[in-house]
């Protein structure tokens, strides 16, 4: 057939013409084609996971996405370069998986442009790259509707969690309203509640209200409904069982939660004297137990690996010494993988308790925070409220050679802790016993925490009255709930064994700044708890996002044999440069001498004809040593490169010259070969 | 097509051509991709020339591919042989992708180099070399048909060279500001996707797209059928 038309007159340059037109439409047809392709990366960096094309699917508004990089900063710093392509690919992958919802433009904001303007106006952050003042960008913006997020710069070293933080910011956007933290507590987070009292609002408090809108829950049964995204409990103590049930109930309706469970309160012991006694250790166990997750009640953790230094003398006699109880988690003992406690460095906890998880546990639970092995459980009556016996736990520590969980993530799908229903309400408050028998502050039982709480001291962005007549408008406004068995959302709950870390002074510094207060951090406690909290608000196609690899992968080898050079010669380089030091003290001390001395001035000492040779000739020596002391330095700086240096060329050698020599000698061979068979075939 | 294949190693040309191949790569890979200053376990530095040294390489490969056997006068043998057309072309054009295929793999020792001092993602090294060998056989593609256009192995590989520029640049901004100032949109944005660097690039990066896929065999799909219907032309005249 194609024969047919191409012996035609004219035929073929139909056939071109077809052929052209095939490959075309072929490939205009295809262009708006995504999603049909394999993924060779070892990560599959390039495959959004499914929780991200869920929440990227459900924009009903179209976001616009301005990404702002400079070209400089791209060609001039590698690691901003690879990075960039991997933000640019990643933004696109978004705009190809939204069905057009999201929409990307990128822009090179060139030095005193007006792009550079609408980028710093947006919140892009510009670095100087240069002393000339020039500035470089690589921002996003996200627009949708009049509704504006930012990333002010792109920071490599949270590559893994690129995808997290994008569709976060997405999520964000394409949200009408600040999500709802309905914080339990019995501390004192939002001010004291004496007026007479000093205790001012947390600072946390301050920080949480910045993304979200927070109400303190008075009335669990009846202020725990569908309006709070989030609840956090922060110690609350002495939990009735219907109170246990409203809360069991909240997450069996697919209630999110960040509890904060303290076997021991350090505030709570501080705070017997100021009139408004908490109990000192808080429990869940009742619902927790259900699940396979239990707090050991009054078991505090101790470890001397991570323990912070505190003075355990007085004032006068400073003393340094590890509070065992004090433990400071680092590193290796925060997950970093979760996106709760991915940009943690540092957490600091005050006595803290030690999660346990049943091994038929129903939930899945992953850990966040984790002691090192040299740890141990003390009984928490141990503790002397009033002086910290901070001595007596380091004589009476032993390792139990077991690592202790502090924080963890809970998820999964469970059953009511209430399989009966709604348990029958015990009797009136005035003639309860103490359920839990809590020995010395028996009268903080029944202090009902919006009895105790006057007007005017509760928060003015608190929705709820401060002393709402609660039971009769639940009676009136709201009925029964029907009880749920099981979980009709699986559970997303973060529990951490520790209460205390929430005070500001396990965490910041608070400065008086022209009247304002100043934090500063030297732990990110806060972060954790915004991080937590913002991971929980976010939908459970959020949740499910975790790190992803990254695209940044050094030569290990080049790494391990640099930190071996320098461990090498570290020594001989501190050394020489200790020497060089000291000989250049005193060449300057004799220049200076010899100096006093030339100008001849009064106050100089004046010195006879042998002691000013002498000057001169010491003056001289050191003058060479100086000389070749830095010579010797830098040998050794040289040498720290050499291995490397040397490595380098070996490489070179191999790949550029090794192989092609290989195939000349190999042709040469055969050429030679070939020449002889002939040779031999005419003889 | 292995008469054509064993017909590459016959001759010094194939060992002049991969000898120089190789050293071009790798010198560019080393020199001015600086592979082991970036400290990077990738091959991005390796694979960023490969389009360029095709460029000038590929075209010396495809000249004599057709213009010889017409200078030589060996291809009115060749159309007497019991083989249609297609086959004929085919058979060429396939020997002269293996032998491409052939020079691209003994590059193996940057592989090896670059698994020696990182851990890098094989993933998309496999990608790239994919990448890279369709890219060389969409210019051997261009290659042969240009080649079968004329007697003068000089100009057929001038000619390929300036078509693989072409092929090349499309994407550049120099060409597509020529374009965008007239050209409707969906023109210019097709011919930015006529880039060979841009579809490389894409597969590089360790994602085979249909897209990319097509683009390449499509291309190669094209210029072969020219060729055919070029030596057909010849046939005829």
């Amino acid at each position: 057939m194609i024969n047919a038309l191409l012996n035609r007159k004219g035929g073929w340059i139909a056939g071109i013409a077809i052929a052209i037109a095939v490959f075309v439409a072929l490939n205009v047809g295809l262009s708006g084609v995504t999603g049909l392709r394999v993924d060779l990366t070892q990560d599959r960096l390039f495959t959004l996971s499914d929780g991200t094309e869920k929440i990227l699917q459900r924009i009903e508004e179209p976001v616009s996405l301005d990404l702002y990089i400079s070209q400089r900063l791209v060609e001039e710093v590698a690691l901003y370069g690879l990075y960039a392509t991997r933000v640019r690919d990643m933004v696109n992958e978004f705009a190809a998986v939204s069905d057009g919802m999201v929409t990307v433009t990128e822009h090179d904001p060139a030095p005193f442009s007006e792009t550079e303007d609408t980028a710093v106006s947006a919140g892009v952050q510009g670095v100087p790259i240069d002393t000339g003042g020039e500035r470089v960008y690589f921002g996003l913006v996200a627009r949708a509707g009049d509704r504006v997020e930012t990333v002010p710069f792109f920071q490599p070293t949270r590559e893994a969690f690129l995808e997290y933080d994008l569709a976060r910011l997405i999520e964000g956007l394409t949200r009408q309203r600040k999500p709802v933290i309905g914080i339990v507590t019995d501390l004192p987070m939002f001010g004291g509640f004496d007026p007479r009292s000093q205790e001012q609002r947390w600072m946390l408090i301050d920080g949480i209200e910045e993304s979200f809108e927070v109400r303190n829950i008075f009335d669990i049964e009846a202020d725990l409904n569908e309006e709070i995204d989030v609840l956090f409990m922060a110690h609350a103590t002495r939990l009735k069982d219907e109170q246990l049930y409203a809360i069991d109930q909240f997450l069996m309706r697919g209630g999110r939660a960040l509890l904060m469970v303290d076997p021991y309160s350090e505030i709570a012991a501080l705070n017997t004297l100021s009139g408004r006694p908490i109990a000192r250790d808080s429990t869940l166990n009742r619902l927790l137990e259900k699940w396979g997750v239990s707090i050991e009640e009054k078991m505090v953790v101790s470890d001397i690996t991570l323990a912070r230094m505190v003075n355990a003398g007085t004032a006068e006699n400073i003393r340094p010494a590890p509070y065992l109880l004090w433990p400071s988690f680092r590193a290796d003992n925060i997950n970093a993988d979760d996106a709760v406690t991915r940009d943690i460095t540092t957490v600091n906890m005050g006595t803290p308790g030690s999660i346990a998880v049943a091994d038929d546990a129903a939930v899945k639970v992953e850990t966040l925070l984790e002691t090192t092995e040299r740890s141990q459980l003390f009984d928490s009556e141990m503790i002397n409220p009033r002086e910290p016996n901070i001595l007596e736990f380091i004589e009476k520590f032993q390792a139990d050679d077991k690592k202790y969980t502090t924080a963890v993530r809970i998820s999964g799908e469970v059953d009511s802790a209430f399989p009966d229903g709604k348990p029958k309400p015990e009797p009136e408050p005035e003639a309860a016993t103490p359920d839990e028998g809590q020995p010395g502050d028996a009268a903080s039982d029944e202090a009902k925490p919006d009895e105790a709480n006057p007007d005017g001291a509760a928060p003015a962005e608190t929705a709820t009255p401060a002393t709402p007549p609660a039971e009769p408008e639940a009676a009136e406004g709201e009925p029964e709930r029907p009880h749920v068995a099981r979980s009709q959302q699986p559970l997303n709950i973060v529990l951490i064994a520790d209460a205390d870390m929430l005070e500001t002074r396990f965490w910041a510094t608070e400065q008086e700044f022209f009247g304002q207060r100043v934090l500063e951090p030297f732990a990110n406690n806060g972060d954790l708890v915004i991080n937590a909290l913002e991971n929980l608000t976010g939908s459970g196609d959020l949740i499910t996002l975790r790190s992803r690899g990254t695209a940044q992968r050094p030569f290990t080898r080049v790494e391990a044999l640099r930190i071996a050079a320098n461990e090498q010669y570290r020594a001989r380089e501190q050394a020489l440069a200790t020497r060089l030091q000291e000989t250049q003290q005193k060449f300057d001390e004799a220049q200076q001498k010899a100096s006093a001395e030339s100008q001849g001035g009064a106050a100089a000492p004046v010195l006879t004809a042998e002691q000013k040779t002498a000057l001169e000739t010491e003056l001289e020596t050191l003058r060479t040593d100086l000389l070749a002391i830095r010579k010797e330095l830098r040998d050794v700086q040289l040498k720290l490169r050499e291995d490397i240096e040397a490595l380098d060329t070996t490489l070179r050698f191999a790949n550029i010259v090794l192989v092609p020599a290989l195939v000349g000698v190999f042709a040469i061979i055969l050429g030679i070969a070939r020449i002889r068979r002939r040779a031999a075939a005419n003889a | 097509m292995r008469r054509e294949l064993a017909g590459y190693f016959a001759t010094p040309v194939a060992y002049v051509f991969i000898v120089i191949f190789l050293l071009l790569v790798n010198a560019l890979t080393f020199f001015m991709g600086h592979f082991f200053e970036r400290g990077q376990a990738d091959l991005a530095s390796f694979f960023q020339f490969h389009a360029w040294v095709y460029m000038l390489l590929i075209p010396a490969i495809s000249m004599r591919m057709w213009a010889e056997e017409r200078k030589s006068g060996t291809i009115e043998l060749l159309m007497t042989l019991p083989l249609s057309l297609m086959q004929v072309v085919l058979g060429k054009y396939l020997a002269a992708v293996v032998f491409a295929a052939i020079a691209l793999a003994l590059t193996f020792p940057i592989w090896i180099t670059v698994n020696y001092l990182g851990e890098p993602d094989n993933g998309v090294i496999l990608a790239g070399y994919l990448g890279s060998l369709l890219m060389s056989a969409g210019f051997l593609a261009v290659g042969t048909f240009v080649s079968a256009l004329t007697k003068n192995q000089v100009i057929a590989f001038v000619l390929t060279a300036a078509v693989c520029f072409v092929l090349i640049a499309s994407g550049a901004p120099i060409v597509l500001s020529f374009f965008s100032d007239w050209a409707p949109r969906e023109v210019v944005d097709f011919i930015a996707s006529l880039s060979f660097l841009a579809h490389f690039s894409a597969i590089s990066k360790g994602v085979l797209d249909i897209r990319d896929v097509v683009y390449f065999v499509s291309l190669i799909g094209v210029f072969l059928f020219a060729n055919a219907v070029a030596v057909e032309r010849l046939k005829a005249e």
